[in-house]
């Protein structure tokens, strides 16, 4: 499903460095990535969608090689086949939950509203718990349940690949455990693979394997 | 571009910060608004008094304010000026050299002004009756458009003068004069006046009145003791006709000179340019009685109405600057506060050129709104011009 090859990549006018000979994720794995913090983690996972491109290395998404595709046709291609999940949520204030849910519809011309996403989207919600939130605005729900909103939404559009950057970071282990097995679950149930950035190896071990970025970067720097 | 989603998006941020974009809407409506309203107002009152003023040659009255006699005889407003004696009509009609229309604009019926006057203003004014005929006795009137209007009246009803001396017991009672005209509309104070001849508002000051034949008067209408073969006297029992009909009309009568009656002016219209030089001469020097060009003091009251027009508009016009600094440093600092929410649209798929239609459509709905609101509140303003303009002349 991934497969990230000699890549290098450095932000202009810093030290930071991120190097790796080979990445490789199959389809349907469930992958955590760790790594002390400004390792490097996050940079992996706008670089695997598309939004940061690497200095040198190839990156090839279920066979796409997404380093070469021109910027729109990467846009496009990332809304279609990823689902991003954020730590910070990024719910907006003025939208209901179910809006919230179903955006990457209205703001996205790759994607086309039907009847089926709004059922896709009940359905999930029923599943999430959060079905009679539907109508509310993220204020008037807890963090926990925002988040399942956020998971929702990196979700609606049944993405091959989802990646989430700490979405429990800002959690109560009883939230970060029921966000967990929900992306998981979610996941397990459109057949997506998974890639996931935690600080927290309890919440990994569900995981099929996890990839300690750092240990990547030295066997890099060899 | 995803024009559904900006239009989506744009309405739902409007609708969830309401109280905001309200209070931007009113404040970028009364910056168009207010400066484009006075304007609107001025060029209106402008309009309407200088084109009376520049049908209206000379215009004779007492010493004293010009520009009070100007209103009083040109839009009937200054009922309490001094006034001057109706002599001066045959004087300048004497001179033959002019024509001369009296007025005397003093008394209201049901708050319309009643003007006393000759048949020769409706021919000099072009006014038009849409119904009934002119006047021709004493009692009657013939009323503008919108006193009909307001007033639901036509030809045959009646129209009863305010009193005048309430507190009066001995006092003028109303008059209730009989409509025997309505004029077309034409747009001028006209239109809210009831015209009336002279004698008849002379009338209505109890400078002439009606009562039973002093031969018919009964015992004790008659003074005691006052009764002699030559006369008969008669005390305040005696009835006063209220109304003047075909019956008591030559009962009515004037005491005194009806030269030294009162007028509150009389519009004077020489003949030719040298004529209205010789008018003009005949009274400069005249301390009891002035002769003015309402022309020229619409003119010198317009200089002072624009310059205190133009201040207003440049202390709005910086108001209205400021505010609209407000306004974009509020939007500005909006944008800067959801840079991480375009941030985010950007990741789910938004191109940039539908972040920017998302922040002009915002932009351009608060000021196509305000825009809206100020058409709408100028058009308002437009409707009640005539009477905000009367009722600030009044």
């Amino acid at each position: 499903m991934i497969q990230c090859n000699n890549i290098q990549f450095a932000y202009p006018d810093e030290a930071f460095e991120l190097r790796i000979d080979s990445l490789e994720v199959r389809k349907s794995e469930t992958i955590a990535i760790v790594g002390p913090s400004g390792c490097g983690k996050t940079t992996l996972l706008h670089l695997i969608a598309g939004n940061l491109l690497p200095q040198a290395g190839t990156i090839s998404i279920a066979g796409v090689d997404i380093v070469g595709l021109k910027l729109g046709e990467r846009q496009k291609f990332r809304i279609q086949k990823i689902g991003m999940i954020s730590q910070s949520f990024d719910l907006l204030d003025y939208l209901t939950v179910r809006e919230n849910i179903m955006l990457p519809y209205r703001v996205s011309g790759a994607l086309k509203m039907n009847r089926a996403v709004k059922e896709v989207c009940e359905a999930m919600a029923e599943r999430a718990k959060i079905f009679q939130h539907l109508e509310k605005f993220p204020d008037q729900l807890s963090a926990g349940e925002q988040q399942r909103v956020a998971v929702c939404r990196g979700l609606v559009n049944q993405p091959e690949l989802i990646l989430a950057d700490e979405p429990t970071g800002n959690l109560d282990p009883e939230n970060k455990d029921r966000i967990n097995s929900l992306l998981l679950d979610e996941a397990s149930r459109i057949g997506a693979t998974v890639m996931m950035i935690s600080h927290e190896r309890t919440l990994c071990e569900r995981f099929s394997r996890s990839i300690d970025l750092l240990a990547l970067k030295e066997e890099a720097a060899k | 571009m995803n024009w559904d989603g900006i239009v989506f998006l744009g309405f739902r941020y409007v609708k969830r910060n309401r109280a905001k974009v309200v209070l931007l809407i009113a404040a970028l409506t009364l910056v168009w608004l207010l400066p484009l309203s006075i304007g609107l107002l001025v060029k209106r009152a402008e309009t309407d008094l200088r084109s009376r003023a520049f049908d209206t040659p000379l215009l004779l009255g007492h010493a004293g304010s010009a520009l009070e006699l100007t209103f009083n005889g040109l839009y009937f407003t200054k009922e309490e000026i001094a006034t001057l004696p109706f002599r001066v009509v045959e004087d300048i009609l004497d001179t033959e050299i002019a024509e001369a229309i009296p007025l005397y604009a003093k008394f209201s019926a049901s708050g319309h002004r009643i003007v006393g006057t000759s048949l020769d203003y409706f021919k000099f004014r072009g006014l038009e009756l849409a119904a009934g005929r002119d006047l021709m006795r004493l009692g009657e009137c013939v009323i503008g458009a919108d006193v009909a209007t307001s007033e639901g009246l036509g030809e045959g009803d009646y129209l009863i003068s305010s009193p005048e001396t309430i507190f009066d017991l001995a006092g003028v009672y109303p008059l209730k004069m009989k409509v025997v005209g309505v004029l077309t509309p034409e747009g001028t104070p006209d239109d809210d006046a009831v015209f009336v001849d002279p004698k008849t508002a002379w009338i209505i000051e109890g400078l002439g009145h009606g009562h039973v034949e002093a031969k018919d008067a009964s015992a004790e209408q008659r003074l005691a003791a006052s009764d002699d073969s030559e006369s008969v006297s008669l005390n305040a029992a005696v009835v006063q006709y209220n109304e003047i009909t075909e019956e008591n009309a030559t009962s009515f009568h004037f005491h005194g000179d009806t030269e030294d009656y009162p007028l509150t002016a009389v519009i004077v219209l020489p003949d030719s340019v040298k004529s209205r030089a010789i008018i003009k001469g005949r009274y400069a020097a005249n301390e009891q009685l002035q002769l003015i060009s309402p022309k020229e003091e619409m003119d010198e009251l317009f200089h002072t109405v624009f310059g205190v027009k133009t201040l207003i508009v440049w202390l709005l016009g910086l108001v209205g600057a400021a505010t609209l600094f407000i306004g974009g440093l509020v939007f500005l600092l909006s944008y800067r506060l959801r840079r991480e929410e375009f941030c985010h649209l950007r990741r789910l798929g938004a191109d940039i050129s539908t972040i920017r239609a998302l922040i002009v459509f915002e932009a351009g709905f608060v000021i196509t709104l305000s825009w809206v609101l100020s058409g709408a509140g100028l058009l308002l303003i437009e409707q009640v011009a005539p009477a905000l303009i009367g009722s600030l002349i009044g």
